[in-house]
């Protein structure tokens, strides 16, 4: 692989290609103007539909997140609000969300991969 | 002759489709006028209790009941292709709708991300329906009965809901999604003019219980209520000696009156 195409930070492959997955899911859902038909080019309506769905496919959801060794539900929570589909903002009187869980066994199997 | 079993193998995917729009849409309060399922072609044909030309005029009356009811004309479109197979997603003339209806929404009620967040919320209840066993059993029934029938009309069609115990399923449930409130800048505060005081709104204590001519005169309502919260010696600096005991007779007039009205009562 060419030096220019090499990660400078030490990140697994497996973690930049869900990384690369999660990142455009979010990206499909937040196009304000999707086209009515698939372009080719541009997202669909359709498919931000299906991008929008997705996130609330834990099966799916699960095949990305043991391969990077996070729990399934963590990260749909996570993507959830990232795609701004949950309104996850505390009103007044109310208590903020808990902090997310951490997966030690998940953290040590990231250090040997 | 090929049996039944053989002919209908092909459109039973597409006769779950048209069951998922009728039961789904009967559940929600739609009128279903005719279901179709022949040639591989499907068609559910059903009044809604408004039409994206409407939606605005109708949100602006009440957004919260038309909010839900958007979200029961989104979630009968989606729950079509939701039924036929499962990952199939929405196609054709189901999506060309719910196109239209984002189309309106976007133009006239909320943002983006407002619909983004319409829609995750009433695929998410509409998932949940879905997954009860009573109405997949309902649907794979329904789609069996639609098979048989061909063309199938609004009577017809009842009574394959009563012969299908679609009384006993249980309706899908959509709660209002209101578009984010619309952020506007806080009022400016100006420092420039005299502050007030609370509960001073309308009182000038310059010209506190004076006429135009400055004559000592009976207290306006906001004045009454100026009184009661600061007390009378707030004002008193303003008036001499005289002109407070003419002050505390046009109050205790103003007190005898209102008495006699409340005795009248």
């Amino acid at each position: 692989m060419p030096q220019s195409l090499r990660h400078t930070e030490e990140l697994a492959p497996e973690h930049s290609l869900v990384a690369a997955i999660l990142r455009q899911v979010l990206i499909d859902i937040g196009q304000k103007r999707p086209t009515s038909k698939k372009s080719g080019g541009w997202i669909s309506l359709a498919e931000q539909l299906q991008a929008i769905e997705w996130v609330y496919d834990l099966k799916a959801i699960t095949f990305w997140s043991d391969l990077i060794g996070i729990d399934a539900r963590w990260l749909q929570e996570q993507l959830a609000v990232e795609a701004g589909l949950d309104d996850s903002t505390p009103r007044l009187g109310e208590r903020p969300a808990p902090a997310p869980r951490h997966n030690h066994h998940d953290t040590q199997r990231n250090l040997h991969a | 002759m090929r049996s039944p079993s053989t002919h209908y193998t092909d459109l039973e995917p597409l006769a779950r489709h048209e069951a998922a729009h009728a039961l789904h849409g009967h559940l929600v309060g739609h009128i279903i006028e005719q279901v179709v399922v022949t040639n591989r072609q499907g068609v559910t044909v059903s009044i809604l209790p408004m039409t994206p030309g409407d939606l605005a005029a109708k949100w602006q009356m009440s957004p919260i009941r038309w909010s839900a009811e958007l979200c029961r004309a989104i979630a009968s479109l989606r729950a079509g292709s939701l039924f036929e197979n499962p990952g199939v997603e929405i196609y054709g003339g189901d999506l060309e709708s719910l196109s239209e209806w984002r189309d309106r929404y976007v133009g006239s009620i909320g943002t983006h991300a407002d619909w983004t967040r319409l829609y995750a919320s009433t695929y998410q209840s509409l998932l949940r329906w879905q997954q009860r066993a009573s109405v997949q059993q309902a649907v794979h029934a329904i789609a069996a009965a639609l098979l048989r029938q061909g063309e199938t009309s609004r009577p017809a069609l009842l009574s394959i809901f009563e012969h299908c115990l679609v009384a006993y399923v249980p309706d899908p449930v959509y709660e209002a999604v209101l578009p984010s409130p619309q952020r506007t800048p806080a009022p400016v505060v100006s420092t420039s003019s005299p502050r007030r005081v609370a509960g001073q709104v309308g009182v000038d204590l310059k010209k506190f219980a004076r006429d135009a001519h400055g004559r000592v005169r009976q207290l306006t309502d906001s004045e009454w209520m100026f009184l009661k919260e600061h007390g009378v010696e707030a004002v008193a600096n303003t008036f001499t000696d005289a002109e407070l005991d003419n002050l505390e007779a046009a109050m205790q007039a103003a007190v005898a009156t209102q008495s006699q009205r409340l005795a009248r009562r």
